[in-house]
């Protein structure tokens, strides 16, 4: 059990934290998220019934959302909160990336991050986050054509 | 896909750090109130310590010589010189009832 959970861990922890951050901004935060979700399931807490990716992005977006209910105040941020890691290995290039994620609208951004570092397919986005694939796919569209003005990578 | 989506897919989000230790956080609520009842304990003792000792019971002295004269007076002596080894009022004590007598060697 314990090793499964942690195989999950190594093979999806970059793309769920990758989502927790675009949905908390805050890396600390997000990392704090993360665990707690993964602490829940080696617990015993819960049981991941069927395909475990979204079941994780699902659970991880809960919590994420339950963090900011939990939230008096917007966590102010600094540019050091770096969470992409670029191929070249420059930070500027990877803030400036997430700077421009940060324009995108927060359901654009969402899908964005679920189909570019989750890897999930429209249906799987749109289970996690609630809404139909053809909407998911839609919010895809508009945030990757915004992305493009935004950020020329 | 497109060149654009490849691109961004080129980045990769950081690795997140290590799990936490389930079982340390398990511990973490019973560590934490061994750590409160533990310091409660080393306050308490504190306390204790620092606490004037109680005074010595009082043995009325007089009424127990009475006693022992009436029921064994062969054992009265010998108690007299055992209890005197301790019991006597001290006749240098300044301000005593006996003050005067010590004046008087």
């Amino acid at each position: 059990m314990d090793a499964d959970v942690r195989r999950l861990y190594e093979e999806h922890g970059r793309a769920l934290l990758g989502y927790a951050c675009a949905l908390l901004r805050d890396p600390s935060a997000a990392e704090d998220v993360l665990h707690q979700v993964f602490l829940k399931v080696l617990r015993g807490r819960v049981v991941i019934d069927g395909e475990p990716r979204p079941y994780l992005f699902r659970a991880v977006r809960n919590a994420a959302l339950n963090h900011i209910r939990g939230q008096a105040r917007e966590v102010a941020l600094g540019d050091a909160a770096m969470w992409l890691e670029s191929p070249d290995g420059s930070k500027e290039t990877s803030l400036a990336l997430q700077s421009a994620l940060r324009t995108l609208p927060d359901e654009q951004r969402e899908v964005v991050v679920l189909r570019i570092w989750g890897e999930l397919t429209f249906e799987e986005a749109a289970t996690v986050i609630g809404i139909s694939p053809n909407t998911a796919a839609s919010r895809y569209r508009y945030g990757i054509a915004k992305l493009k003005e935004v950020w020329r990578g | 896909m497109d060149e654009f989506e490849s691109r961004l897919r080129e980045f990769r989000p950081r690795r997140p750090s290590a799990i936490p230790d389930t079982r340390l956080q398990l511990l973490r609520g019973p560590i934490w109130l061994a750590t409160a009842a533990g310091i409660a304990a080393v306050m308490l003792i504190a306390t204790w310590l620092r606490a004037p000792p109680p005074p010595p019971a009082v043995i009325n002295v007089g009424a127990a010589l009475t006693e022992l004269a009436l029921e064994h007076p062969e054992k009265f002596d010998a108690a007299l010189t055992e209890i005197s080894r301790t019991a006597l009022p001290d006749v240098t004590a300044r301000g005593g009832a006996l003050e005067p007598l010590a004046k008087g060697f």
